[in-house]
């Protein structure tokens, strides 16, 4: 004769004793419902029909998942294994449960022996109503998936219950207090705790005002009285006192806590330290401006050599032409023509010269200026007299387009030729591979429909890789071997300072186009 | 009876400003807006002395020394500069300039810079 076989369902692990004692009879044959919770583990396919159904005190609704099993398999019997102090409830409810009339009930106080004893006799009976079959019948497999289903319901509502809860909440890693209607402090985790040791007004009973500096109260009691209305205050930055006179910035989030009826009976309230965080954006902060200030500087010495051969060109030229009318003043016969010619150049070169002075003084000015109307031609023209020595060097053929009609855009002169004079290196050097003669270096402007103003600034060079077209405004991004990667970052910052726009395309058939798009209007800065 | 004196300058106020300066010393003068210019102008062989700019577009000034040199040109070389590179100075010296006279430049030492070119060519 076969062992019976024993279905165990909502047996907790806590009650491995009774398991054991059904294990280790010899007639008994145990399949337990938790070890085939996992998924992908069919527990019904090798299970023939059970003699009996133990059901244990770890399912939900233990009654209902006992009589489907009935229902498909009417000779198992059911033995309920209860709480002590349910069994006479058990006992007298069954009798009105049509399938369950004749289960067994038991409790998980009774001794192993007295529980394997009922087990062994419920199985006897089984086999005396009706033969075990060996496959198990569809209805069968739906009752055990019904059975393992409520397991792990039950596990889930364990999980989810309140001392789960508190246990996360006293490990959370940020301050969480919980406060009352009227914003006095209930309780707190140990985060809590740590940042506030220092506090003697973090503590439980006392207004949680006492977490946060006095000019900070009025906006605190303004957060209660939002969160009271029931809304949820995410991520407000404040500043919080964690010590006598010591502050620290804090971002802080408050969740009502409602009543059983709705009403507001209290407040979550999560703080979170920010003040390293804030600390780091601002050295972040710091570093870029130096390193900024570090690029423009460099980009300014790069210029340097360029502009210094533009002023002695045009020196040495005033000088030469001095010492010549001299000369022609000095002979036995003074050639007056000659003198008159050459005094005529110095005042033209020294004319020159005066203006390159202009546009360097004003490169190196640190004073702010404002925004002024700008004739942007002029820009440009000043921009091309100090790259010249550069683009000469690089044998680049500019050639303008300059509308005689634009309007003056708003700006400041100086950072704008900057970025000109940034753009056109760098299209130098996007050509510099070019056999000698084909640079070709365009510079248009003119006014757009919408009235702004428009210098697009065109090389035939190597272009830009496509792969790399969002990052060439990128601070740090570079394909200069010695590049800092600061150039065109700072120049899109001027440019959007100055509430205008900047970008590059591809040029048609090579070669990189720079616009700079200037408003006409006077900003207003956000 | 004097010395043709030639000029490259890509500078025309420079071209111009040194050209009266040298007419002022006694010296009959050409100016060349470029290194081809003065190249193809023909008087390559019947000029004294060469002031030549370093840094042009298209041929630069130790280009032009390097092609006179390589054709077989005998001609004194004074270089003008507006921002000399030292390497670039020794480079001239070394391949036979007579001088390297960085802009503004002292009219005196040029006079005695051309002086000595055309004596040397002279010789």
């Amino acid at each position: 004769m076969s062992a019976y076989t024993v279905l165990l369902a909502g047996l907790d692990p806590g009650k491995s004793p009774i398991r054991r004692q059904l294990q280790r009879s010899g007639e008994l044959d145990v399949v337990d419902v938790a070890a085939h919770m996992s998924p992908g583990r069919p527990p019904h396919s090798r299970t023939p029909e059970p003699d009996v159904v133990v059901i244990g005190p770890g399912l939900v609704q233990p009654l209902a998942v006992a009589g489907f099993l009935r229902q498909h398999s009417p000779r198992a019997q059911v033995v309920f294994l209860v709480a002590s102090q349910r069994v006479e409830e058990f006992r007298a409810a069954l009798p009105f449960v049509p399938q369950l009339a004749d289960a067994w009930t038991v409790s998980t106080e009774d001794s192993e022996e007295t529980v394997g004893a009922v087990v062994l006799e419920a199985a006897r009976t089984a086999r005396a109503v009706g033969a075990q079959t060996s496959a198990a019948n569809e209805g069968l497999d739906k009752a055990w998936n019904i059975a393992v289903h409520e397991a792990q319901r039950r596990e889930r509502q364990i999980l989810l219950s309140e001392r789960f809860m508190a246990t996360v909440l006293v490990q959370a890693p940020d301050p969480i207090f919980a406060l009352n209607a009227r914003g006095d402090i209930i309780s707190s985790n140990d985060a809590a705790f740590r940042l506030f040791l220092n506090n003697p007004a973090a503590t439980v009973g006392l207004p949680v005002l006492g977490l946060f500096p006095p000019e900070a109260h009025k906006e605190i009691d303004a957060l209660l009285a939002r969160s009271g209305r029931g809304n949820i205050v995410e991520r407000y930055v404040t500043t919080i006192v964690t010590n006598a006179g010591n502050t620290r910035n804090a971002a802080i989030s408050m969740s009502p806590i409602r009543a059983a009826e709705g009403g507001v009976m209290g407040f979550a309230l999560t703080i979170r330290d920010i003040t390293d965080l804030r600390e780091a954006e601002k050295r972040l902060a710091e570093a870029r401006r130096e390193l900024a200030q570090v690029a423009r500087r460099t980009m300014l010495s790069a210029m340097s050599a360029s502009i210094a051969h533009e002023i002695r060109q045009p020196l040495a030229a005033v000088i030469a032409s001095g010492e010549a009318a001299l000369r022609w003043l000095d002979r036995d016969e003074p050639d007056i023509a000659e003198a008159r010619d050459a005094l005529q150049q110095i005042v033209e070169d020294a004319r020159r010269t005066g203006h390159i002075v202009t546009n360097i003084s004003g490169m190196f000015q640190r004073d702010k200026v404002v925004p002024v109307p700008l004739d942007m031609n002029e820009v440009v023209r000043d921009v091309l007299a100090l790259a010249k020595g550069e683009l000469e060097r690089e044998s680049v053929v500019v050639r303008c387009e300059l509308q005689e009609t634009l309007p003056r855009a708003m700006g400041e002169r100086v950072p704008l030729q900057q970025v000109l004079l940034n753009v056109i290196i760098n299209a130098a050097d996007a050509m510099s591979s070019l056999p000698r003669g084909d640079a070709r270096l365009e510079i248009r402007t003119r006014q757009q429909v919408n009235g702004t103003v428009l210098i697009s600034v065109t090389d035939n060079g190597c272009g830009i890789d496509p792969a790399h077209a969002l990052l060439v405004f990128d601070a740090y991004f570079t394909t200069k071997p010695h590049g800092m990667g600061m150039g065109l970052y700072i120049c899109k910052s001027i440019v959007e300072a100055h509430g205008g726009r900047m970008w590059a395309a591809p040029a048609i058939p090579r070669g990189t186009t720079f616009q700079v798009e200037l408003s006409t209007q006077p900003a207003n800065p956000p | 009876m004097h010395d043709l004196i030639s000029i490259v300058d890509d500078d025309p106020s420079v071209c111009r400003a040194v050209g009266a300066l040298v007419r002022s010393l006694g010296y009959p003068v050409r100016v060349f807006g470029s290194a081809q210019a003065f190249l193809e102008s023909g008087i390559v062989r019947e000029s004294a002395c060469l002031i030549s700019d370093v840094r042009m577009p298209g041929m630069s000034g130790l280009d032009l020394q390097r092609h006179l040199i390589a054709a077989g040109i005998a001609l004194p070389l004074i270089f003008i500069g507006a921002n000399p590179d030292p390497g670039v100075m020794h480079a001239a010296l070394a391949a036979g300039a007579i001088a390297f006279h960085a802009k503004p430049f002292d009219h005196d030492k040029l006079a005695e810079s051309i002086d000595r070119a055309v004596s040397q060519k002279a010789a």
